[in-house]
């Protein structure tokens, strides 16, 4: 039991640590600077394929909401 | 108002329901308000660019097509109750502008389902797609009237839905229109006795071998779309408006071949006597309005008609059908909106239904009502943001999953579906900026850099503006090619943009006093000097711009777009071009739709220009050219050979964290390439 809740918990931290992570990301002044740091070719390779995983991310999202009362 | 214009903005009823003006924005795959290929919800992104065009001042507006079950996840439209709980607040939003919205329900694909390699391999195996099944059934969204051959896959059939399917769907239809009314939507429009979709492959005898009520006659035909009206209107409402997307004509002359304007041929698919017929039909079965052009999958041109038809291209057979009903029709395909106007004014239209210029310039009915036709952004019916579906010999539809996700888009217009990731941000530290080449992406960068509140300065090297884009819009039927040349020129001027024509920068160290640098620099022909004689060969820019003499017979050396565009517009001169690729089939890029790439070869067939593939040319003498083909080599008489083997980008100076490349010189692409990178860069600079 008390290895499920830790393992609970470390997801909880992880999810809320991807959760910030991008909504960091999603920001412009943080954009500018990964653009900088990467180089513009592969910040914007990286950047749509980012995206792209957001989207077919939001299928499963789309189909449970459905499903809420 | 300008009077020219007076006529598209005048009321007219679509049965009970009052349109205020004559404008409709037809349905284009990726507006949906309820998703695109996604389990069904309320998409924001959408509801966003549906209601922007309300404010605009269209009349009525019909989001993207909603097939009437998800073709991801498999649920019934009218299943998702909080989809329709953010509806009606929505609803409530949009009536403020006065325009009118129908939603698109749609009786599914067919064999017009555009199934990429991995849908065409589920939906070639049987146990593959029971498995798959309860995510996304191929062979389901594939299903048509009889097993008929899929447009876009070899090897795969649909399989005939049976009689419990579709009255299981017309039902669906019923409970789907009740919901969106309690919702606040005006009306429903039916997807489609149009462009060879599920409806109209059963409309059409040539793809209907039922032998059960819903083949044979043509009552029987269009049995299933005559019981979806009269479902809609039991279950929704006798007096709630039902529209129908139409095709007049099919244009077709058998599986994957389109006829060409003028072109004497046997119909295929519906012809206007059927036609006629067809539409009373469907008027006393209970439709109100008909939304019409022609067309189908196998002559797709017609239904989304690239730059090679000419204006108003299915006017007149929309307003022959007219006269056949007494309920309104709208007619759709490169409408003219003077043209338009007048035809309204005569009493041979009731609307004009424009599509992809909606995408391109979110204030075009404000701009023509006002008299700033000038100042509006022209689509230039490429197709390759919002619609680009692609295919060539031997493969299935080639286009990417984040294209298929988001049809749509437009390349004209980063902003258009995709508003959060494309956006105007003032700048808080305005830069000088140095643009080098004025080409489309130049001249772009300038605009996003000014609208940002930076100081763009462009270089261009010529004594013009409009870079390599002038040699591609140079062909006789590239009129809104070189509109849009001039709107960028127009709006460069009035942002006041420093402009240095016959400027060349060679190196990037000669600038100074600038923050940032832009290149643009574009691209050069690709030579290939292993092949003797090839100092002969003229580029595009000689043949089109220049006009060097060239003679009758003029053979292309390469069979992309470019080459075939080249060579259509020389066949309208009356010559005759011959081409030689190297690949399987003309065309073939990914992400150009097949709507235009399939007129190219279509036309290129009727022709019958001389078209050599699996083939390389290996020498080319003074009247002659030497092709070598799968069957061994052989002479071509010709009077002159065209490069037209590609492009390669030729950049200027280094990249480094100050200095930019955007277009061609960064990688050969389309506009779309070019003007979204322009964005990118420029949003973040």
């Amino acid at each position: 039991m008390k290895k499920k809740v830790k393992k609970l918990f470390t997801a909880a931290i992880l999810g809320g640590l991807g959760f910030l992570a991008v909504k960091l990301c999603q920001r412009d002044e943080v954009q500018d600077k990964l653009m900088s740091w990467m180089g513009e070719d592969l910040f914007l390779a990286v950047l749509s394929k980012v995206r792209l995983a957001g989207d077919v991310l939001a299928w499963p999202i789309h189909f449970v909401k459905a499903l809420l009362p | 108002m300008n009077e020219k214009y007076e006529a598209l903005f005048t009321p007219f009823k679509i049965g009970s329901v009052e349109i205020p003006n004559r404008i409709v924005q037809c349905s284009m795959g990726g507006t949906s308000l309820f998703g695109w290929l996604e389990p069904s919800h309320f998409d924001t992104e959408a509801a966003d660019f549906l209601l922007k065009r309300a404010k605009d001042g269209v009349g009525l507006v019909l989001p993207g097509m909603q097939t009437i079950r998800d073709t991801m996840g498999r649920k019934w439209l009218d299943q998702n109750r909080s989809m329709y709980r953010q509806l009606k607040p929505y609803m409530d939003e949009y009536h403020k502008t006065g325009g009118k919205l129908f939603i698109q329900l749609a009786g599914g694909f067919g064999r017009s389902m555009a199934v990429t390699p991995w849908m065409a391999a589920l939906g070639r195996n049987d146990l593959l797609n029971k498995i798959a099944s309860p995510i996304v059934d191929v062979q389901y969204s594939c299903a048509s009237a009889s097993a008929t051959p899929n447009r876009w896959a070899d090897n795969l059939d649909s399989r005939p839905f049976t009689v419990e399917e579709i009255q299981e769907m017309v039902w669906h239809f019923g409970a789907t229109a009740k919901k969106l009314r309690e919702a606040g939507v005006d009306g429903v429009e039916i997807h489609a006795v149009h462009e060879g979709y599920n409806l109209d492959q059963f409309a059409i005898a040539n793809m209907n071998f039922r032998n059960d009520q819903y083949g044979g006659s043509l009552e029987n035909r269009l049995r299933f779309a005559t019981e979806i009206v009269q479902s809609i209107k039991q279950q929704a409402g006798a007096d709630f408006p039902v529209s129908l997307r139409y095709s007049v004509r099919s244009m077709t002359k058998g599986w994957r071949k389109g006829a060409m304007p003028g072109e004497d041929f046997e119909e295929f698919g519906r012809d206007m006597a059927e036609s006629e017929k067809v539409v009373q039909i469907l008027e006393k079965a209970g439709y109100d309005f008909l939304n019409c052009d022609n067309g189908t999958y196998d002559a797709w041109y017609w239904a989304h008609p690239p730059q090679y038809l000419p204006d108003n291209c299915n006017l007149a057979d929309v307003e022959h059908i007219r006269q056949f009903v007494k309920i309104p029709v709208a007619c759709a395909g490169r409408m003219d909106p003077v043209k338009a106007a007048e035809e309204i004014a005569a009493g041979r239209l009731d609307a004009m239904a424009i599509a992809r210029q909606n995408l391109v310039d979110e204030n075009w009915v404000t701009k023509i009502k006002t008299g700033r036709e000038n100042e509006i952004r022209p689509c230039i019916r490429c197709h390759n943001g919002c619609f680009n579906f692609s295919k060539t010999a031997g493969s299935e539809n080639m286009q990417s999953l984040e294209d298929s996700l988001h049809l749509g888009r437009c390349a004209l217009n980063p902003p258009t579906m995709q508003h959060k990731r494309y956006k105007i941000v003032p700048t808080k530290n305005p830069k000088k900026v140095a643009v080098i080449g004025g080409g489309i992406g130049g001249m772009e960068c300038c605009l996003v850099l000014k609208k940002r509140g930076h100081k763009p300065v462009l270089f261009e090297k010529t004594g013009e503006l409009g870079g390599l884009f002038i040699t591609a819009s140079a062909m006789s039927f590239k009129e809104n090619d070189r509109e849009l040349i001039q709107w960028y020129k127009n709006e460069v001027a009035r942002e006041g943009i420093e402009i240095h024509l016959n400027t060349e920068i060679n190196d990037l160290g000669t600038l100074r006093g600038f923050d940032e640098i832009i290149v643009c620099t574009g691209s050069v022909p690709r030579t290939m000097p292993s092949i003797k004689g090839f100092e002969k060969t003229l580029n595009f820019t000689q043949l089109l711009v220049e006009k060097k003499e060239v003679g009758d017979k003029v053979l292309f050396l390469g069979g992309g777009q470019s080459s075939c565009e080249a060579a259509y517009d020389l066949v309208l001169q009356g010559k005759h071009p011959i081409i030689v690729e190297y690949g399987n089939d003309l065309v073939a890029a990914q992400a150009t739709c097949l709507a235009n790439t399939s007129f190219l070869r279509d036309a290129m067939e009727y022709h019958k220009v001389p078209v050599y593939l699996h083939s390389t040319v290996t020498e080319i003498g003074d009247g002659y050219a030497m092709v070598k083909g799968p069957d061994g080599s052989f002479k071509v008489e010709c009077d002159a050979v065209v490069n037209g083997i590609g492009f390669v980008p030729t950049p200027v100076g280094e990249k480094g964290a100050h200095v930019h490349r955007v277009g061609d010189c960064v990688a050969i692409g389309n506009l779309r390439t070019v003007i979204w990178r322009a964005w990118d860069i420029c949003m973040r600079i």
